[in-house]
């Protein structure tokens, strides 16, 4: 019986139900959406931060050398490494430093901010010259520098040491003059303590600037989001428990007359909750598949990246869990008017 | 006649009407905040992001700057910058955008390298850098050594060392990450007048609040038109900052630090595309909120909508008086909420940024048209319906 009354209705009042399943399947949207969005906030700027580069760096504390053991660890405590070995060639009247590093695709993600005319894809007798040096000692892109055997492939410009460096491709054996370390923003004091440890010959200095910063922006902006998230998500269900109340209100006259008929006010509060919650479950299950998509679509526009629907049973049983607690309580509250109807006044008109 | 029904029916179930003007107020407070902290966090976050340092460093036409990985240097060039030039940065059109000078005159002291800083001035630039110690003071003997020199050389803190042939008191060590570890920082005017060459520095790092760079930013300005070249210098891109210092500044370089200055630039286009995705979300439940809410409160009144009909009311009188009376409930709410708004984003940029977020006048005002607009918009559809049905039947419905 329960079930024809539903469905009945279901029927009768469709444009009534309508609204109140968009409002909450709307509101169950943004939330499965901005769920996304906070749970993944935090990696996806900390990425963004990966193009300042080194946050580690492990300098020679007593003598000229670092072991190159570190760039293996470095890796498998989860960072990313590259070794540069420095020397100094004798370019007429000036010293000149030549850093060595290997082209792999681990130093040009290391190194993305180099500006470079020309080419940075170096083989064995190629270099890089930096800007200031090229424009002082009057190097081209093309030319071979005699007092270092290699053929200039590119002008670096970086605002920075590169500038005065002449960068060649080079192998290392088992020595490195300093490394440079790229470890998640998250665990670099660990990472960083860590490394100390293994190797006490070496200073491991972390990039203040670089490591506050990212820090910083990365939780005031988490902050900022978990802010207006609690804002939006209490707007969209104060909409939907207003909905869900008005449902209940307007059918004053049906529960007057269920009333009349004999049924006890606890059956009808019953009935109605019932009817809130399964709607509620369905508009839940609607609003969460449309919001997985929706944040596929966020992520790959705003992110890059692929298109990838990613369900989660956590955020979907949170997301069910306050709709549905929502609905019912709302509900719940405007039934609480059934025990004060009197049939007769009600079926009167007033 | 209008008047006289608005009022009326406004003064009739004042609690019902208490609750919409409420609920407008809510969804108008949730845009109005929203759209204030949107159109300002992209300047917070610029400034959290001057924490990494200088994006702008000039130096001498043609000098080299001191400095380099490792141990090795290259030789000091001779391009200086007159000190007395320095003010003029704060003078180009986007000084305002400037918020921090740090020159600086490196010196040699056998294999120590030494550099003279205004120690102020460094600070405001590097804010992230952690001393052990404190700050040097400007006008003192003071010194601050790095933290990697230090451990090479066994100094300690408030040990007197002697640099330059002179006398100095470490009052800090600085642990930075970057070539400051391996360094002296001494106060500019010692160092001036020890390697004898007062009145000038050789360096000047720079922050600078700045806009990510794009295509346009990248063309070359000799290359561009007289009024692209307006444009791209009237924008405060990293390289129309640098190349006005550079015309401030005749003789000197003045380049991008790129690590730096790109980098930021992604961070600021991600954070501000993040931010403008959940101002939209919370937008449209905002205005799904009002919009619901209209189309609810007319479809309860088709009975008022039927009787007034039947009794001789013309389509559009109808659709005038309860136009007005949503469009003056949703004035009411959106004042309430625009305000609140108002107060709302100043609290979230008071708590996340500790800084007062600067809201435009005009948004308050906008804010307001839209609540009025969405409220009539809502209630347009049912509206209409329930006047082109027949009084009759929904009269029979059961008012």
């Amino acid at each position: 019986m329960f079930i024809r009354f539903t469905l009945r209705g279901l029927q009768y009042r469709k444009q009534r139900l309508l609204l109140a399943f968009a409002a909450l399947a709307v509101a169950a949207t943004l939330a499965t959406v901005l769920f996304g969005i906070y749970s993944t906030v935090d990696r996806r700027i900390r990425d963004e931060f990966r193009a300042y580069g080194a946050n580690l760096i492990a300098a020679p504390a007593n003598g000229t050398n670092v072991p190159l053991a570190i760039v293996s660890e470095a890796v498998k405590l989860g960072g990313e490494a590259v070794p540069f070995l420095v020397t100094s060639a004798n370019a007429g009247n000036e010293a000149v430093a030549v850093v060595a590093f290997e082209p792999s695709p681990a130093a040009t993600r290391m190194t993305s901010y180099w500006h470079v005319t020309g080419s940075r894809e170096l083989s064995g007798g190629d270099c890089l010259a930096g800007e200031l040096i090229a424009g002082r000692l009057g190097i081209q892109i093309g030319q071979t520098i005699p007092w270092a055997s290699c053929r200039v492939k590119g002008i670096v410009a970086t605002g920075g040491a590169e500038d005065q460096e002449l960068l060649v491709p080079g192998a290392f054996t088992n020595v490195a003059s300093l490394i440079q370390i790229r470890a998640p923003g998250d665990r670099l004091e660990s990472i960083r303590a860590s490394l100390a440890q293994q190797f006490p010959g070496t200073d491991f200095r972390t990039v203040r600037s670089i490591a506050e910063t990212e820090s910083g922006v990365v939780s005031k902006v988490r902050a900022a989001i978990f802010l207006l998230t609690i804002v939006i998500l209490a707007i969209t269900t104060l909409c939907v428990s207003s909905n869900f109340s008005e449902m209940v209100i307007e059918r004053s006259k049906e529960i007057g007359i269920l009333k009349a008929l004999g049924a006890a006010e606890r059956m009808i509060a019953t009935f109605f909750i019932s009817e809130s919650a399964a709607l509620a479950l369905a508009a839940t299950v609607a609003g969460y598949i449309t919001g997985i998509f929706a944040a596929a679509a966020i992520g790959r526009q705003i992110f890059g990246g692929v298109f990838s629907v990613q369900p989660n049973a956590f955020v979907f049983l949170s997301v069910a869990a306050v709709m549905l607690a929502v609905a019912t309580l709302a509900t719940g509250l405007a039934a609480s008017r059934i025990w004060g109807i009197q049939p007769a006044i009600i079926l009167r008109g007033e | 006649m209008i008047v006289r029904f608005v009022k009326d029916s406004l003064r009739r179930a004042p609690r019902r009407k208490a609750l919409i003007v409420a609920a407008i107020a809510m969804g108008s407070a949730v845009a109005t905040s929203m759209l204030g902290v949107m159109l300002s966090i992209g300047d917070k976050v610029n400034r959290e992001l001057r924490s990494a340092g200088a994006n702008i460093v000039v130096t001498g036409r043609a000098a080299s700057v001191t400095g380099g990985i490792g141990n090795v240097t290259a030789k000091a060039g001779t391009g200086y910058i007159a000190e007395s030039d320095i003010p003029k940065i704060k003078n180009i059109f986007w000084g305002l955008n400037i918020v921090g000078i740090a020159p600086s005159l490196a010196a040699q002291d056998k294999t120590l390298r030494v550099s003279g800083v205004d120690f102020k001035a460094l600070r405001t630039v590097n804010p992230a850098w952690s001393v052990v110690g404190r700050w040097a003071e400007d006008m003192s003997n003071d010194c601050m050594v790095g933290e990697g020199i230090s451990q090479r050389e066994h100094w300690k803190l408030k040990q007197d060392i002697t640099v330059l042939g002179a006398p100095c008191k470490i009052s800090g060590v600085v642990s930075s990450g970057d070539e400051a570890d391996d360094q002296i920082l001494l106060p500019l005017k010692r160092v001036q007048e020890l390697a004898g060459h007062t009145g000038v520095v050789d360096r000047i790092d720079v922050a600078a609040l700045t806009k990510p760079e794009d295509d346009f930013a990248r063309k070359d300005p000799r290359l561009m038109t007289a009024a692209e070249f307006e444009r791209w210098n009237c924008t405060n891109y990293v390289v129309s900052i640098a190349h006005e210092i550079e015309e401030a500044l005749p003789g000197t370089q003045a380049r991008p630090v790129r690590r730096v200055a790109d980098s930021e630039g992604k961070v600021l286009d991600k954070v501000g595309g993040l931010m403008g995705l959940i101002t939209l979300a919370a937008l449209f439940s905002a205005g799904l909120t009002v919009w619901s809410l209209t189309a609810t409160t007319m479809i309860e009144r088709r009975g008022e909508i039927a009787i007034m009909q039947a009794i001789g009311g013309s389509r559009s009188l109808i659709a005038l008086l309860l136009g007005l009376e949503i469009a003056m409930v949703g004035f009411l709410g959106g004042i309430v909420g625009a305000f609140t708004g108002v107060g709302l984003a100043h609290f979230v940029g008071q708590s996340v940024f500790s800084d007062a977020i600067e809201i435009s006048p005009v948004l308050p005002f906008v804010i307001i048209a839209a609540a009025v607009l969405v409220a009539l918009a809502g209630a347009a559809q049912p509206l209409r319906r329930a006047l082109l049905l027949e009084p009759a039947s929904i009269l029979r419905e059961g008012v």
